[in-house]
Order: C-alpha cells, then sequence, then structure tokens
C-alpha cells in the first residue's frame, strides 16, 4: 500500500474519512482542524460558554471518530460533525442550567456602512442589533436553535435539517414560527 | 427575505477564539479504530441491553456483586460499563440495518433455529441478517408511519467478551422470568450503545434510541422484544412465543 503524506491541505474531505475509517488517525487530526471552527462555534452558540464549547466540540470529535464506520463516505462532514457537537452542547446545557447572553462582534457594533448589501439592514443600528439578538436570546430553545444555524452560522435550510436532526420541512415551518415569535418579542421597539 | 430576516442575517457574533483540538482529539481517539462500515451485531447490543440492568439505579451500583449476579442471571460476564450523565451524540436518519427481507419461511430456513412468532397477527415484515453467527430473525409489526413492535431472534449461547455500555440516568430494568427463562425488562429514558471488541478496540456506534425492552433467554435462543408497551403487556405477548 502506498502511503501518501497527509501534510498536504488540498487533500479532498472524502480521502480523509476514507483514511480515518481505516484507523489512520493523523487524517482525522486533519478533519478536526479543518472543522474545528464551525463545529465549536455551533457548541458555543449552544453552550454560551467558552470553557463548555470546548469541551462539547472535543468530545464531539472523539464521539464522531468512534461512528466514523457508519458515516456514509460521501455525504458532507462538516454538518454531520456538527449535529454532534450540538447534541453534546444541549446535554450540557440542560446539566449547568445556566447561559451567558451571546455578544456582537465588536467591528459589528458600529452602524453598518453604506457598502452594505441590504440597505434595510443598514439602517439597522448596533443598538438595534443589540436588541434583537437579545430577543433571540429570550426565545425558547427550538427558536434559538433554528435562527442561530440559519442566521449565525449561515447554514443552509438543509445543513440545519441535518445539524438539528430535524426534517427540512420541519426546519422551514419551525424558522417560519420561531422568526413570528421573534417579530412580536421585538415588536416596535426596533421597528421590524 | 424580510427585513427581520436581513437584520439577522447582518448579526455577526462575536465569538471566543476556537481553540486548537486536534492533538487533544489525537490523544483520545489512538488506538482505538472507528467503528467497522459495517451492520451493527445484534449479539452485542442485545447483550448490551443486559447490561442495562446493571445500572438500573443507585441502589443497585451501591451494590456491586449484584452486577455479578445479574449477569449470572442472564449467563453473560465480562462485560464493562460506563455511566455518562450526557448521552453521545445520535446522527439523524441513520438506522440500525436489520438485513435483508425475505419471507418468514425463508428466513427460518436461513438460520440455524427455528424462529418463534407471537400467534395472532403474523408479522408485517421479516428480516434475516447472519450476523450473528446461526442467523439472525427480526419480525417487525409496524402502525401507520413507523414500527409498533420489534423482535429479535439469535441463538445466544455464547459468551460475550465486548461491550462497552453508555446510558444516562432515568433508565429501570426488572428481571423477569418468561416460559420459564431469565430476562429482563428494560424502560424509562431512551439510551444508546457503543460497546468494544475483545481487544479493547471501539467497534460500533449504535444511535438506535431504544424504546421500552424485554429482553430474555429460551432454550438456547436469545429473544428481544421492543415496543411502546408496558411490561405487562410485554410479558403477555412474550409468554405467547413458544
Amino acid at each position: 500500500m502506498v502511503v501518501r503524506p497527509l501534510n498536504e491541505t488540498s487533500l479532498d474531505e472524502s480521502e480523509l474519512v476514507e483514511r480515518a475509517k481505516r484507523g489512520d488517525v493523523s487524517a482525522y487530526e486533519l478533519i478536526v482542524e479543518r472543522y474545528q471552527e464551525p463545529v465549536f462555534r455551533a457548541a458555543y452558540l449552544v453552550t454560551r460558554s467558552a470553557a463548555d464549547a470546548q469541551e462539547a466540540a472535543q468530545d464531539a470529535f472523539v464521539k464522531a471518530y468512534a461512528a466514523l464506520g457508519r458515516f456514509r463516505s460521501g455525504e458532507p462532514l462538516r454538518p454531520w460533525l456538527m449535529q454532534i457537537a450540538v447534541n453534546e452542547s444541549r446535554n450540557r446545557l440542560r446539566a449547568a442550567g445556566r447561559r451567558e447572553a451571546l455578544a456582537l462582534r465588536a467591528a459589528a457594533e458600529r452602524p453598518a456602512e453604506g457598502a452594505d448589501p441590504s440597505p434595510e439592514a443598514a439602517l439597522l443600528t448596533a443598538e438595534r442589533r443589540r436588541a434583537l439578538l437579545a430577543a433571540v436570546d429570550g426565545l425558547r430553545e427550538e427558536d434559538r436553535l433554528v435562527i442561530s444555524c440559519r442566521f449565525f452560522l449561515d447554514l443552509s435550510e438543509r445543513e440545519t435539517a441535518q445539524v438539528l436532526g430535524w426534517r427540512q420541512g420541519t426546519v422551514k415551518s419551525r424558522l417560519s414560527r420561531a422568526l413570528d415569535r421573534l417579530r412580536a418579542a421585538v415588536g416596535e421597539e426596533v421597528s421590524l | 427575505m424580510s427585513e427581520l430576516e436581513r437584520a439577522l442575517a447582518g448579526i455577526e457574533i462575536d465569538y471566543p477564539p476556537t481553540p486548537a483540538l486536534a492533538a487533544a482529539v489525537r490523544a483520545r481517539v489512538s488506538g482505538a479504530a472507528p467503528a467497522p462500515a459495517r451492520r451493527l451485531s445484534w449479539r452485542p447490543v442485545a447483550i448490551a441491553f443486559a447490561a442495562l440492568l446493571l445500572l438500573a439505579g443507585t441502589a443497585v451500583a451501591a451494590v456491586p456483586d449484584w452486577r455479578h449476579s445479574v449477569l449470572d442471571w442472564l449467563g453473560l460476564r465480562s462485560v464493562k460499563i460506563e455511566r455518562v450523565t450526557t448521552l453521545p451524540a445520535t446522527p439523524a436518519g441513520d438506522q440500525l440495518a436489520l438485513g435483508t427481507r425475505p419471507t418468514l419461511a425463508r428466513a427460518a430456513r436461513s438460520v440455524s433455529f427455528t424462529p418463534v412468532v407471537p400467534p395472532g397477527r403474523p408479522p408485517d415484515e421479516v428480516y434475516f441478517a447472519d450476523d450473528p453467527p446461526g442467523g439472525q430473525v427480526a419480525l417487525v409489526y409496524t402502525r401507520p408511519g413507523g414500527v409498533r413492535m420489534l423482535v429479535t431472534e439469535f441463538r445466544g449461547r455464547q459468551q460475550s467478551v465486548f461491550i462497552q455500555k453508555t446510558l444516562g440516568q432515568g433508565t429501570t430494568a426488572t428481571p423477569v422470568t418468561v416460559n420459564g427463562g431469565r430476562g429482563i425488562w428494560i424502560a424509562g429514558e431512551p439510551h444508546v450503545l457503543m460497546y468494544k471488541d475483545r481487544n479493547g478496540q471501539v467497534q460500533g456506534y449504535t444511535p438506535r434510541l431504544a424504546t421500552n425492552t424485554l429482553l430474555w433467554r429460551q432454550g438456547d435462543l436469545l429473544l428481544r422484544l421492543e415496543a411502546h408497551i408496558t411490561k405487562a403487556e410485554a410479558l403477555r405477548i412474550a409468554s405467547s412465543m413458544h
């Protein structure tokens, strides 16, 4: 068997998965490096704690490795890993019973520039964004999750379905209801 | 996209810096091969259900010797148990394969035993798998939109040497007797399984969420009945299978 070096960043995901399935830990390490950011961020959006998110993400990668043989080659790996992390995080969240509030990135504290692709969004000041984020924070867990996946993690409807373990139609309907509740929560305060 | 959605899309979350996880993950997975891409054997799974009993509650946990008596109850030893506060994640849509789908008669010819079937309504679907050795038959009783009851049967004489059981709190298990054979009724919260092979490697991970389960021995068969039913109902069905 020819063993090729693993230091190439261009290695195909499916090839990495195949190698990892055969017990190649170095290949799996590359997978971890490639996806640790979305996995960690998904965990953080649920746990709201950097330490808890780190633990949940690490556990998720360990469990994913054990389950890798059952992962269908050719399927996207990222949402699958994120799903495991979200489940890990939700369990931790229930155990911890606490959450910190999400914060806006400092750069986003400023009102949006004129170059913003969405003129309506450009009108939304940092204050309004903070109010909107706080309103998201106040939603029930299911609503927060679907909104976080679609808007904060920029996942597609299909990826969101995979990460949350829901049907795609369920994502659509739950997102719609979550947005209705968010709209009701922000009300006239942010004039949306 | 509504104005609200555009506003949400414009939000940038202040994420903490992503920690480097690769080294820690590597250290934890080294020496353990991923689960093979083959069908998960029901034998260790069923035996793992037996192992559930070991963790039936704090009273049980406080009496380690009781664990051994329970394993002896089913003739199973060498089972390693791990209690966790959080269950592993379960990939969506991933189901335990039951094998091919022959007729009951053909399945009966394929296995090394005579399958027992509850009298009355015949199973809606029958599955055959050649693993474990001797074969396994699964009887599926459906209801609109899902499975009402699942019965699996295989020769369970062999001793297991490889189980790692992982389950959350809140699962209870009760020793029972079915047609003179020993059994266990497992009820409560869903649970998931992982097991290790004889070399200590993690060889399987099932995302299957089990419902209430009755596991019992009948001759050299190990039978498992899984359904959203009461203990009394499960025992009544199992008793009719002889």
